[in-house]
This record gives structure tokens, C-alpha cells and sequence, in this order.
């Protein structure tokens, strides 16, 4: 049989550290892997890889253009392998038209070699091709030897490669998701928070986090019931997640306290994110503030038919503001100050959002940490 | 126009924005000389059509700033396959320093304007000589040397005070 390069193996491209837990390991999978993105390219395109695994990290700008590459230069399952920020992209590179469907599927970093290899169709050995080497290891098709726990299935069943992706993204699910709201949870908001406020320090990126909460749930939930309280959480994240933009993250952080993180999308056109920056940096978090001010807006006119006739109108939200990198560099300092903030929204009478510092004004990068400036009273 | 004997198989790789005047000239130019020519947008396109063309001659065409984007990782691809670039200097913009000389490393002509493109191809498709063919007689001046290879000999030059200057 002619050799072939990377036949029945997975190419990896780019900085595998920032994706994968075991990235250590990668001698004892199928894998090949290229830092540079373009040598991965070349690679991907000389060899016969099963999977071609793309480390979103570090690749922003350029990304379409490799990935449109690489699908016009192998026929292998293209995989993307984001991090929590990157998934909104990632998805929109999967994307459902075949038109722009430049990947086939995303994994959500970090992961491990065996989840990619699954993604593969390289998993432990269920169906042997028989090839074998002279001490009776299963080869890959260049007759080199595989670590014998890995069996590359020729070809990838697409049904069970549909089962694989359906149960890991079934757990990805209970993992990351608050299963009454269905909005993301304190564990994953926390994480991606971390994660953006990093790529946000090293790309001078902005990000705002705005808590908040229902001005006195207890009283519905008391007079109600619990039932009813749920539906008015349901109602909240719902609304929520209408006004925000589709890369914005919305989570429950427990209780009636809900969290959103606000950020700069990084693969819209440079020049918009550049034109954007010059108008607002000054202004910043004027898009959270507006989208912080429309939610207030729809939530207080919501009709909840489980509140009786006169259930209309009575909810009202309390919340805080706080940006990065004035008002904190870590994700701890955050949530505090825009806790902090609520809580001095409370004080204030409720159903209105403090934004930590002085409100939107230009040159008001120096804000001392004992003021608060009230954007909206509803 | 019959087509070029000395070239059988050759493909020319233009790198750059589609309609732009470096691609339409050379793929006119490679229609003249009845060549393949493969317009790619970026690098990223045109590492999968070096990959693509291999085992024929074949010669990249591009802007440097685009043909060194990723510290150079094209040019050092396209040395390694023993495939010529030609870069193009942007005479609007000055061009990096690391740009030439991962250009410089990798052997790749470099031109400063698009009709200059037209000497670097007709040397590429001039039939190669033989590494070490002998002269033809006593007292026969010595072979001339290409403007290519005076453009490489020039740049080698360069490369060593570049690096004498960048340290």
C-alpha cells in the first residue's frame, strides 16, 4: 500500500497547550501537530489526515481565511477547538447553510485527546481494519504503529460520530447550563468571565458585567409560590437574553441574581471594532448600559398572567455595573464592585442599575471606587 | 499561440485581491505564455495550490507584506519545496524589516513594481542550464548572469548588513 502522510491521523494546528488538558500526551494518540497555522495548512493539504483539530486561540483575525483553506485542501472533518469566549464564532463557522460551513463541528476548551479522537473517529478499538504490525499492533495506514488503545474506523461512521458529538454536548450541557432558566450557570459565567478578562488584558479588548436582580422576588415567591417564582426567573432570563447581543453571555448566578458579561466581539471587521473604540472608549459600557436599560424597560411592562389581573407592570430589576480594566482586572474585583453597586442600588430605593464610577462621561477614567453614578431610575 | 515548450507543466501562483492589477497583468501574462495561472486571495489559498502543484514547476506571485504575513512561514514553505517566490514591494508603504528579510532567507526575488514581474517570469520559464555545465571554449566569456541571479546576489548582500544592523 502507498504511504501516505497522516493517513488515519488527526492533525492538530496551532498552540495545543491553550486547548487541550493532556496536551502533553499527544505522542500517545494518532496526532501530528503544526504550531504555525500555515504549515498546518500545507500538512493538511500534502497528507490524508482523518480530522484536521484548529486551536481558535491566537488564529482571530485570519481564521476564515485558513479555515476556507484547509476546506478547499482536504477532505478531513475540520474540528474547532474554542474557548468559551470563542464559541459564539465557533458556532457561526459551523453555521448550518452549506455555503458557509467551513467547519464541521466545535469542541469547547479545554479538552482532552480522547474527546477529540472520539470527534475523529478514532476511539478505542471497536472495529479493527486488520492491519497489523509484525508484533500484532494495529497500524494506521501507512503501516505505522498505533498506540493499541485507538482504532481508526474506515471510514467514520457519520452516525455514530453524530451519537459521539450528541452525548458530549449533552453533558457539555448539564455541566455549563442552570437547568430552570436554561440560561449558562455561575460555573461557566465565572470561567468565561476569567478567560475573556485574559484575552481582553492582552488585546486591550473591553468587557462590563452587569448583576442583577429581581427587587423583592421573596414577596412573589411567598405570596405565589414557588412555581410561580420560577416562572418569573423564566420570564427574566428570557427577556434577558432578547435584548442582549448574540455573543453576549447571560447566566444565573444563583438565587433571583442573574450575571452578563458584556465584550467586544473580536472577529467583527477590524475596522469596525477600530471606529467603534474611537467613538466609545471614553463611553464605555454604553452598549451594556443600553441593553441593561431596554431589559429594565420590557421587564417592567412583562405580563405575567400568573401574577393575577394586575400582574402587569409590578416586576422591577435592581442592578450594579462594573467594566474592565477600570473598575477591576480579575474577575473576583468585578463581580464584587458590580455587587457592590447593586447592593448600593437597593439602598437607593431599588429598580435601577449603579454603574460603578462616575456614569458615562468622557475623561472619566479615573473614577474613585466610593462612587456611584446612577444611569437609569424606571 | 503555441504553447510554451520549455515550460511543460508550469503553473503560476498570483497571490493578492481578486481584479487587483497585480493579479489581472500576470494572468494575462500567463495566458500569453500559455501557462496555468492560480489566482489565490491569500496565503492561506495559495499553500493549499503550492500543495496542490506538486511535482510541476512552479512560481508564486504575490505582495511581500502578504507573502510574509506569519513571521515568514510561507516563504519558508515555498524554500523548502524548492518553489520561487517573487515578492512585490508596496512602493506606498514601507516594508518591514522582518518582511524582507524572511524573503531574503527564503531566496525570493523581490521587484518593486508590477511590469518588473515580466523579467522574473521569463527567467523562470528560460529552460534551466545544468548545475555545473562546462564552457564552451578557451577564452569564452563567462556565462552572464540572469537578472535574477544579480537580483539574489544583491540580496544576500543586503541580508548580511540588515542583520549587521538589526543585530
Amino acid at each position: 500500500m502507498a504511504s501516505l502522510a497522516g493517513a488515519g491521523r488527526v492533525l492538530l494546528i496551532g498552540d495545543i497547550q491553550k486547548a487541550l488538558l493532556d496536551a502533553g500526551q499527544v505522542d500517545r494518540y494518532p496526532c501530528e501537530v503544526r504550531t504555525n497555522i500555515l504549515e498546518g495548512i500545507d500538512a493538511a493539504a500534502r497528507g490524508r489526515f482523518v480530522a484536521v483539530g484548529i486551536v481558535m486561540a491566537g488564529a482571530t483575525h485570519q481564521l476564515g481565511a485558513a479555515l476556507q483553506a484547509l476546506r478547499d485542501g482536504t477532505k478531513a472533518r475540520i474540528l474547532l477547538l474554542a474557548q468559551m469566549h470563542e464559541e459564539p464564532i465557533a458556532r457561526r463557522f459551523v453555521g448550518t447553510g452549506a455555503a458557509d460551513k467551513l467547519a464541521d463541528a466545535y469542541l469547547v476548551c479545554p479538552t482532552c485527546l480522547a474527546s477529540l479522537c472520539s470527534y475523529a473517529g478514532i476511539g478505542p478499538g471497536l472495529e479493527d481494519r486488520g492491519q497489523k504490525t509484525e508484533d500484532g499492533r494495529p497500524t494506521t495506514e501507512d503501516g505505522s504503529a498505533l498506540n493499541p488503545q485507538f482504532t481508526v474506523r474506515n471510514p467514520p461512521s457519520g452516525v455514530f460520530l453524530a451519537d459521539v458529538e450528541q452525548r458530549i454536548r449533552h453533558l457539555e450541557r448539564l455541566a455549563t447550563t442552570d437547568d430552570l432558566t436554561g440560561l449558562k450557570n455561575r460555573r461557566y459565567l465565572w470561567e468565561f468571565a476569567r478567560q475573556i478578562l485574559e484575552h481582553a488584558g492582552q488585546t486591550k479588548g473591553r468587557v462590563t458585567l452587569l448583576v442583577f436582580d429581581i427587587d423583592n422576588f421573596k414577596h412573589y415567591n411567598d405570596v405565589y409560590g414557588h412555581l410561580t417564582g420560577d416562572e418569573i426567573l423564566r420570564q427574566a432570563a428570557l427577556l434577558m437574553r432578547r435584548c442582549c447581543r448574540s455573543h453576549d453571555v447571560v447566566g444565573r448566578i444563583g438565587g433571583d441574581e442573574f450575571a452578563v458579561v458584556f465584550w467586544d466581539d473580536p472577529y467583527r471587521g477590524a475596522g469596525d471594532v477600530e471606529r467603534e473604540r474611537r467613538a466609545a472608549t471614553a463611553e464605555h459600557p454604553s452598549a451594556a448600559i443600553l441593553v441593561a436599560q431596554r431589559f429594565q424597560k420590557e421587564f417592567g411592562h412583562a405580563d405575567l398572567h400568573l401574577l393575577g389581573p394586575g400582574g402587569e407592570g409590578v416586576l422591577t430589576i435592581s442592578g450594579g455595573l462594573a467594566s474592565f480594566p477600570r473598575d477591576g482586572a480579575t474577575v473576583e474585583q468585578l463581580f464584587e464592585r458590580a455587587d457592590l453597586a447593586l447592593r448600593d442600588a437597593k439602598g437607593g430605593g431599588k429598580n435601577r442599575i449603579y454603574l460603578v464610577g462616575p456614569a458615562c462621561t468622557s475623561g472619566s477614567n479615573h473614577a474613585s471606587p466610593s462612587e456611584i453614578g446612577e444611569i437609569h431610575i424606571g | 499561440m503555441a504553447r510554451d515548450k520549455t515550460s511543460p507543466g508550469a503553473c503560476l501562483i498570483v497571490v493578492g485581491a481578486p481584479g487587483g492589477e497585480l493579479v489581472r497583468t500576470l494572468v494575462q501574462l500567463a495566458r500569453e505564455r500559455e501557462i496555468d495561472a492560480v489566482p489565490c486571495e491569500n496565503v492561506y489559498a495559495a499553500v493549499v495550490a503550492v500543495a496542490q502543484a506538486a511535482g510541476r514547476r512552479v512560481l508564486v506571485v504575490g505582495p511581500l507584506q502578504e507573502l510574509a504575513v506569519e513571521t515568514g512561514a510561507f516563504l519558508g514553505i515555498s524554500a523548502a519545496r524548492a518553489v520561487p517566490c517573487c515578492c512585490l514591494l508596496d512602493p506606498g508603504r514601507a516594508a518591514g524589516s522582518q518582511d524582507l528579510l524572511a524573503a531574503l532567507r527564503a531566496n525570493a526575488t523581490i521587484v518593486g513594481a508590477v511590469p518588473e514581474v515580466r523579467a522574473v517570469l521569463r527567467d523562470w520559464l528560460a529552460p534551466a542550464e545544468p548545475p555545473s555545465a562546462p564552457r564552451r571554449g578557451r577564452g569564452a566569456p563567462p556565462a552572464k548572469r540572469s537578472v535574477r541571479e544579480e537580483t539574489y546576489e544583491d540580496l544576500r548582500a543586503t541580508e548580511a548588513e540588515l542583520s549587521a544592523l538589526l543585530g
